[in-house]
């Protein structure tokens, strides 16, 4: 049996985490969101996810801070950044911190479930 | 002016123009990415009504005025960025001083967020000053940075303009510390910084 990717989508922007995950499911990743980490916090200890993809830049708790907080309650989660612009430096840091990708806004969806199933299967 | 104050005002002053540049292209970014996906949740639907399913007419309603929510959200965006940019045009111009700091909140609300601040702009009076409107801004958005700096996160930072002992006044609810930059600024601009509870920049220019 072929094993459904479980994610958690977390960015500030309503209309575009709900967008994402309402298109990733047509294509048959169930997806959650949230637009704060609170809400995602919650989330993480509700569920279980493969993976989660952070934006990079949010209000109060940024991507990177709200990846240490995930680990804490799930050590095992992989995780993934969106950010407005791509940097060397963005990628290598978070590299550095256990994310293996980020993605550029506006992503490809296609682009962007390849890379989600690479980081997955690793 | 000499010319260490001069090198101080034109590198502090790129420095602005990144950051703030940086901080829009953040949003406009941002945007596109919303209409982006929204536009995609529209070819997803229109593909599954060739497949047979049913479109659901409400709902596409609902995208098609999303999007054009988010394109309104990015012509406001450009149209601030707009004023910001021409704010370098000329050196002493009138301005509203209510302008001012509406654009200086907009411009840097963001930024204030994503660092756990929230920027408000209250009480505003309409007070027409003669000023270097680009100085200006860097020298409220330069106080409101050092005070981002220094003070916990969740704290609420409001702006407003009125005219005090017959001068035309930016009053932000913290106090700062006075320090070497913002002195320079606020002479260029013939301004006064006090600070008790409260940070005070008188303009000493009316017009």
């Amino acid at each position: 049996m072929v094993k459904v990717l479980r994610i958690l989508l977390v960015d500030d922007e309503k209309d575009l985490v709900s967008t994402l995950a309402e298109r990733l499911s047509f294509r048959g990743i169930e997806a959650d969101w949230a637009t704060n980490a609170q809400d995602a916090l919650k989330l993480v200890r509700e569920n279980d996810y493969d993976l989660a993809v952070l934006d990079v830049k949010m209000p109060k708790v940024g991507g990177f801070d709200l990846m240490e907080m995930i680990k804490k309650i799930k050590p095992e989660m992989k995780f993934s950044f969106l950010t407005g612009h791509g940097s060397e430096d963005a990628f290598k840091k978070g590299c550095s911190k256990g994310a293996c990708f980020y993605l550029v806004k506006p992503v490809q969806l296609d682009e962007f479930i390849s890379k989600l199933k690479e980081i997955v299967e690793e | 002016m000499d010319e260490i104050n001069w090198s101080i005002l034109e590198g502090q002053g790129l420095k602005f123009f990144g950051r703030v540049g940086a901080s829009i292209s953040h949003e406009i970014k941002n945007c596109l990415a919303v209409i982006n996906e929204q536009n995609g949740l529209l070819e997803d639907f229109l593909y599954l009504a060739q497949q047979g399913r049913h479109l659901d007419i409400e709902r596409i309603k609902g995208i098609v005025a999303s999007i054009a929510q988010q394109v309104e959200r990015v012509n406001t965006i450009a149209r601030r960025l707009n004023k910001f940019a021409h704010s370098v045009d000329e050196t002493w111009v009138q301005v509203d001083l209510r302008e001012i700091v509406t654009l200086v909140v907009d411009l840097a609300q963001r930024m204030a967020a994503v660092k756990g601040f929230q920027l408000i702009a209250s009480n505003l009076e309409p007070v027409n000053v003669s000023t270097q409107p680009f100085i200006l801004m860097d020298l409220i958005f330069s106080c409101i940075d050092q005070i981002m700096e220094g003070r916990e996160k969740g704290l609420q930072i409001s702006l407003s303009c009125v005219k005090q002992k017959k001068l035309p006044t930016v009053i932000i609810s913290e106090p700062v510390e006075v320090n070497e930059f913002l002195k320079v600024l606020a002479s260029t601009i013939e301004a006064h910084i006090s600070v008790e509870q409260q940070t005070k920049i008188s303009i000493n220019k009316i017009s």
